[in-house]
């Protein structure tokens, strides 16, 4: 039996490619109603920590607790219905069919009818997007393709969402609108983000995770974090002078 | 040399670029600093052409080349240097340069280049993917001299190579820039590189040019928090 | 393709009004036909009946399912073979038809479960199914020897089976059903089974399978497992095809391994193609617009009618990509939005004042 106290926790996670370990041991712990950012320059390993969460490679060792079960082996769907809500780099989201549809179709997996009725609305209204209620998602712009599948998420009602890279591909304007709808759904779930935008974080986290080759190097809050010398140096190389 | 405006690109739906502008002038070196996911790649891979450009304009020495294929860019002067490095791993240093200088107008460039890089000569016959990365990097840089280009883009040099050969590379740079007048866009994250090299500094936030400064103020931890976030 | 093109609203919302007169003019003129027509076009229409089913198998699979099947003639030569042999065995055609339905879909179920909880990817897909039916095809040609019986039926190979009994009327014992009779049985099992699985995809069911389609990666993200959904799919699909196969035999009393060959694969891949995989309609129409061309190139005394039909799907392909119908109704739409726009305008006048005018996809 796990230790419940956390919502989401791993132990000694890794994850080897070959002969690279991408992920070498990663002790990762989450509490239920945080909002935490995982940061980290390129190839550091945190897309493939988030990949792992969301079943979508499997650890090479290690074991993955939500809420102290045991869903190292997990496949994606199941780990959905278990109230983890997933939101890719990329949009995955319903093309060929409305915003109200796509919400729809996430509300109807937890509820019937008219209660899934009521729940598309109330997303609609929280995620601010009722006046693109009836648009074809596919004629969307980038940005608000991405809210559509976090008002797709969000109305599944999970304990917890992961989200990586939410603002790829937005405008200062979109991703300052992002910032907002993260911190409201943070109201009612624990949200994990993978971000380069520094901005970005700044404005929404309370709690930072920095990876650096394949393992953490340091959680603090973000003022801490930005002060510290050597998520200086991984960032921004040797400056002998700064 | 280079003038770019409102330059838009992306990678199928999702738009990267949001409208940058820019100019070089002949001689100088340009920095473009940003974290990753900022646009930095996306903006040399756009100036170079493997990435079409959805809207703007890409002036070198007043012709516009941002219609224009990749090879057609090339021999307009523009050389490219990708993160990476991207050399031919199977051909030797001396066919990797050779492929080169088929590619610019000078005939013994090869010659001319490697005697900018000593380093080169006694590895001539060694396959590219026996080089260290650091050789490799010096390697990809001659390769794109041998073709003599106008305007050099170069995309974070020192990722993943030690400490003591970006110091080299460095040091490098600033003596060809001085024998070739070289001009050079240079993409990179690293301060010191940057600091050393560049005549001025663009930051790169979100697919827009937010900030132009100075080399020295890199070593002000202030505008570093401002523009960059850490 | 647009959200506001008539007609081709997205699936996933009730039939309107206008849907339902559509069907109910549909049936009349359907049911008034062969009071006006003779035995001829009884038979040609009903065949057109029967393979536009075969071809809403498929296009239901491959429009709304997301899986392109060419092997729904499989289980076509399955149905009309399982009515067939029971019908000739047993003297019971009502039941041998229920069967023409039932055993493809359990065929399906075994052949769909490999096929999708293997995760097969979807190009192999299509290619194991098209091999399924040639596979069966060769089989049952090879059944010529006097030894392949089942039951009192020999199944006689390339010959085929004669003498397949007609179907028996349910409320009048004895009697059986002859060509108009044949002509409204498969007029009306066409039309339900449009219908039925018109009304499918508005169901709960029917929306998760369209956004398998559409993603399914996000579909499986949702938490829906997208293997049930698209087996039911095959299933739902086989068992149609089979009960097409099943009135083929009765429409002919004949069937013949050609019911399964490449040829067949093809036909009914091309009225798909032609009619368009958007819509249910599509597949329908594409089979009625093929077979009428076929059969007026025959009597127009053209030789080479496949090189036609096929220089015709080339066409069509080209022309209309999404299929002829859904093309017209973007047609149609953009030339009543531009009308629409005229009035508008000239009701407003030009003065550039707030010209809140709706535009067609929107």
């Amino acid at each position: 039996m796990g230790d419940a106290t956390y919502l989401l926790e791993t132990r000694g996670l890794v994850k080897r490619f070959g002969g690279v370990a991408a992920i070498s041991g990663v002790d990762f712990r989450l509490k239920a109603g945080e909002l935490r950012c995982l940061i980290g320059p390129n190839g550091a390993g945190k897309s493939t920590f988030f990949k792992m969460l969301t079943a979508q490679h499997k650890p090479s060792s290690g074991r993955i607790l939500l809420e102290g079960r045991d869903v190292t082996h997990a496949q994606s769907h199941e780990i959905s219905r278990l109230g983890v809500g997933i939101k890719n780099q990329v949009p995955d989201v319903f093309d060929g069919v409305s915003v109200h549809e796509n919400i729809w179709l996430a509300a109807r997996f937890r509820h019937r009818g008219s209660k899934a009725e009521r729940v598309v609305e109330e997303t609609l209204h929280r995620m601010r997007l009722e006046e693109l209620s009836d648009s074809l998602v596919g004629e969307l712009a980038h940005g608000q393709r991405q809210w559509v599948e976090f008002a797709m998420v969000m109305s599944l009602g999970p304990k917890l969402v992961l989200l990586d890279e939410p603002t790829a591909g937005m405008t200062v304007e979109e991703t300052d609108r992002t910032a907002d709808l993260i911190r409201e759904a943070n109201r009612t779930t624990t949200i994990v983000v993978v971000e380069h935008d520094m901005q970005f974080i700044r404005k929404i986290a309370r709690w930072v995770t920095v990876f650096h080759q394949g393992q953490v190097l340091i959680e603090d809050t973000m003022e801490a974090i930005q002060a510290n010398e050597q998520v200086r140096e991984i960032y921004l190389g040797k400056s002998g002078d700064a | 040399m280079l003038e770019v405006s409102d330059l838009r690109s992306g990678y199928g739906r999702i738009p990267i670029l949001d409208g940058v502008t820019l100019s070089i002038a002949p001689g100088e070196v340009v920095g473009i600093l940003g974290h990753n996911g900022m646009g930095k790649t996306t903006l040399l891979r756009t100036l170079i052409g493997q990435i079409k450009a959805t809207a703007g304009s890409i002036l070198l020495e007043g012709r516009e080349v941002a219609r224009l294929a990749v090879h057609r860019r090339a021999r307009a002067g523009m050389g490219y240097v990708p993160q990476g490095r991207d050399i031919f791993p199977q051909l030797s240093v001396r066919e990797n340069l050779k492929m080169g200088e088929m590619a610019g107008r000078g005939e013994n460039a090869l010659g001319q280049v490697l005697a900018h890089f000593p380093i080169l000569e006694e590895l001539l016959d060694r396959p590219g993917q026996a080089l260290s990365g650091g050789q490799q990097q010096i390697l990809a840089l001659a390769r794109c001299l041998t073709a003599d280009p106008k305007l050099i883009l170069l995309d974070e040099p020192t990722e993943g190579i030690q400490p003591s050969i970006v110091d080299l590379i460095a040091e490098k740079l600033i003596a060809l820039r001085q024998a070739l007048g070289l001009t050079v866009l240079l993409v990179e994250q690293d301060l010191h590189f940057i600091q050393s090299l560049a005549d001025r500094v663009l930051i790169i936030q979100k697919g827009r040019i937010v900030a132009e400064i100075l080399p020295e103020q890199l070593s002000d931890r202030a505008i570093i928090d401002e523009y960059l976030g850490i | 393709m647009s959200s506001k093109v008539l007609f081709l609203g997205p699936p996933n919302q009730s039939p309107k009004w206008w849907w339902w007169c559509f069907i109910a003019v549909a049936a009349a003129v359907g049911m008034s036909v062969p009071a006006y027509t003779g035995w001829d076009v009884h038979l040609d229409l009903s065949i057109i009946f029967i393979f536009g089913m075969l071809a809403l198998s498929m296009g239901f699979l491959w429009g709304f399912g997301g899986m392109l099947s060419f092997g729904q003639t499989a289980f076509f030569g399955l149905g009309g073979y399982t009515y067939a042999v029971w019908g000739l065995n047993f003297d019971e055609t009502i039941f041998a038809l229920v069967l023409a339905v039932f055993l493809p879909m359990l065929a399906a179920v075994v052949l769909g479960y490999f096929m999708i909880y293997g995760r097969i990817s979807a190009i192999y897909f299509t290619v194991m199914t098209l091999v399924v039916t040639i596979v069966l095809e060769k089989a049952v040609r090879a059944t010529s020897d006097e030894r392949f019986v089942i039951g009192d039926v020999w199944l006689r190979g390339q010959n085929g089976i004669p003498n397949v009994p007609d179907l028996a009327i349910p409320w009048e014992s004895g009697e059986t059903f002859f060509v108009t009779g044949v002509y409204y049985v498969s007029f009306v099992l066409m039309l339900l089974s449009y219908v039925g699985l018109r009304l499918l995809l508005t169901s709960r069911f029917g929306r998760v399978l369209v956004s398998i389609r559409e993603n399914e990666r996000r579909s499986g993200l949702l938490g829906y497992d997208s293997r049930r959904y698209k087996l039911a799919a095959f299933i739902i699909a086989g068992g149609l095809a089979g009960l097409a196969g099943g009135m083929y035999g009765v429409w002919g009393n004949f069937v013949a391994p050609e019911m399964m060959n490449l040829n067949s694969a093809a036909s009914v891949a091309i009225n798909v193609i032609v009619g368009g995989k958007a819509t249910l309609v599509g597949p329908l129409a594409g089979t009625g617009i093929v077979q009428f061309l076929t059969a007026w190139l025959g009597t127009a005394g053209v030789g080479q009618v496949n090189l036609i039909l096929g220089l015709v799907m080339i066409a069509c392909v080209m022309v209309f990509p999404q299929g002829v119908l859904p093309t017209l109704a973007i047609v149609a739409t953009a030339v009543l939005a531009r009308a629409r726009k005229a009035t508008m305008r000239r009701r407003k006048g030009v003065s550039g004042a707030a010209n809140r005018g709706l535009t067609a996809g929107e």
